[in-house]
């Protein structure tokens, strides 16, 4: 049942998804990659999508990856600038570079409905390690306002993580 | 095996508050014997538990992103993808169905995170870390900004000048005023003074010449040798520290300055994770380090002090006792 919907919903649609993203993207590349994605994305849906205008449903799904796509390049161009403009500026290889988009990328699903300020408290906690007292004296606020935004952040991160539905 | 089922929303709630009291260090032994006993009163608190462990250890420090450069990634990224999403949305009204799911769950959260952010990475003029840039504005004004600072300068615009944030010397035959945060800075002619802004503190010192101050309808004249702090909306005179002016020679002074003190400011001027361990902060040094390099400032407070660098990159330097 599953594979045959698929199935009718490729031939019939892939090649117009094709063209619909490559006229979105301006790169027949990538284009090609993310509707291969959306067809990923729906195989590995539990359950088989009930499609009444498929391509629709095609674009909704290729508009999110597209979207993705950006956000992960935007990030990735805005880390390498902002590493560039360091008064030490450090070129970090392929894979180490990778590997902090994809936790960029992460951290701005997370961070996404944070105030600037949880944004700020989470990351000093996390990623540079310090403790609750720590950044209430680093950015001038009381230890009652770090934990508050770490309860929003740890919330947040555990919605994204675990309540897929959310 | 049978499945547990998710933890509802207050189990996880307390999980959460469970996980900001531990790394807020104040857990006296009855509450760890009242976690204990949470932990083991359902499976779905010990699985509330064990996933935000694993949620936490996600973000674990890693030596190539530290807050600030994570921070200002996210910043930069957002503002671009409010770029992409205006002109997505433009493409979006023809696109038509299947397009309104999409746009009200991705839109509206990041537009709001956007909206923070606004100001902070469209400054006219910004430095870097460690960096400082001279500015000489067309009515004579001459402009010093110190590390991290964003400026919007605008003669056509009354204030003229407005500091987003950082630290900035100003001298100037001319009277240019300038903003930042709710507070207004009026010089009068051949002033000189310096102004630092960061999150609510706020703090004027004058060098020459005088400033006039105005907030929340009160009006505060500081004189050369004077200096003003404004700490959430409150206003007080403090005598000028100053080893905090002698940034603008390019150094770092510091008269019997505790390390503690020193380190927070040569965070400011190095990218990365900069700390010292609690049991050395209290010691006290004296000297003048050139900004320019940080490393060396490092290498010397560790031939100065009885302390050494715990080093796991070039962006994580943590001073301990010897």
């Amino acid at each position: 049942m599953k594979s045959n919907l698929l199935e009718d919903l490729y031939s019939g649609h892939h090649g117009w998804l094709r063209s619909w993203l490559q006229k979105r993207l301006q790169c027949s590349e990538t284009a090609a990659d993310l509707a291969q994605d959306t067809f990923v994305r729906i195989l590995l849906k539990e359950q088989p999508p009930e499609v009444e205008q498929p391509r629709a449903y095609l674009s909704t799904i290729a508009r999110g990856l597209m979207m993705n796509h950006w956000r992960r390049q935007a990030l990735e161009n805005a880390y390498l600038e902002l590493l560039a403009a360091q008064p030490e500026p450090v070129s970090p290889s392929a894979e180490d570079r990778e590997l902090v988009v994809e936790t960029l990328l992460q951290l701005s699903t997370v961070l996404d409905e944070l105030s600037y300020r949880d944004r700020q408290i989470f990351l000093l906690a996390r990623l540079d390690g310090l403790k609750y007292r720590e950044i209430a004296d680093q950015i001038q606020v009381s230890i009652n306002v770090v934990q508050k935004a770490m309860t929003r952040a740890m919330l947040r991160c555990y919605q994204v993580l675990y309540d897929r539905d959310k | 095996m049978t499945e547990i089922s998710d933890p509802s929303n207050q189990q996880v709630s307390e999980a959460i508050a469970w996980l900001v009291r531990f790394e807020s260090g104040e857990l006296s032994a009855d509450e760890r014997r009242d976690f204990e006993r949470w932990y083991a009163q359902s499976p779905q608190n010990a699985l509330a538990w064990q996933r935000l462990g694993r949620a936490s250890q996600l973000f674990q420090a890693d030596s190539s992103l530290n807050s600030k450069l994570a921070l200002q990634s996210l910043q930069v990224a957002d503002k671009q993808m409010q770029n992409r999403r205006r002109a997505l949305k433009s493409l979006m009204s023809v696109a038509g169905v299947g397009a309104g799911l999409w746009l009200t769950r991705d839109y509206t959260g990041a537009g709001k995170a956007g909206r923070y952010l606004y100001g902070e990475v469209v400054a006219d003029i910004t430095t870097a870390i460690g960096e400082q840039k001279t500015l000489q504005l067309p009515d004579g004004t001459e402009l010093l900004l110190n590390t991290q600072t964003a400026v919007d300068i605008d003669f056509m615009a009354k204030p003229e000048l407005v500091l987003h944030y950082g630290e900035l010397a100003f001298s100037s035959s001319s009277t240019a005023q300038l903003r930042t945060g709710p507070y207004l800075f009026s010089p009068q002619l051949d002033s000189e003074f310096t102004l630092y802004q960061e999150n609510d503190v706020c703090r004027l010192y004058v060098i020459n010449g005088g400033v006039m101050c105005d907030y929340a309808g009160r009006s505060f004249t500081v004189v050369g040798g004077q200096g003003l702090l404004m700490h959430k909306g409150e206003v007080n005179r403090t005598t000028m520290d100053m080893d905090l002016l002698s940034w603008r020679g390019g150094v770092l002074t510091a008269n019997r300055m505790r390390l503690g003190n020193f380190v927070r400011q040569l965070e400011r001027y190095r990218p990365g994770y900069l700390g010292c361990a609690d049991e050395i902060a209290h010691l006290t040094l004296s000297g003048g380090f050139p900004i320019t390099d940080t490393d060396n400032i490092l290498s010397d407070i560790c031939r100065i002090l009885p302390v050494r660098q715990q080093r796991l990159s070039r962006y994580w330097v943590r001073l301990l006792p010897a």
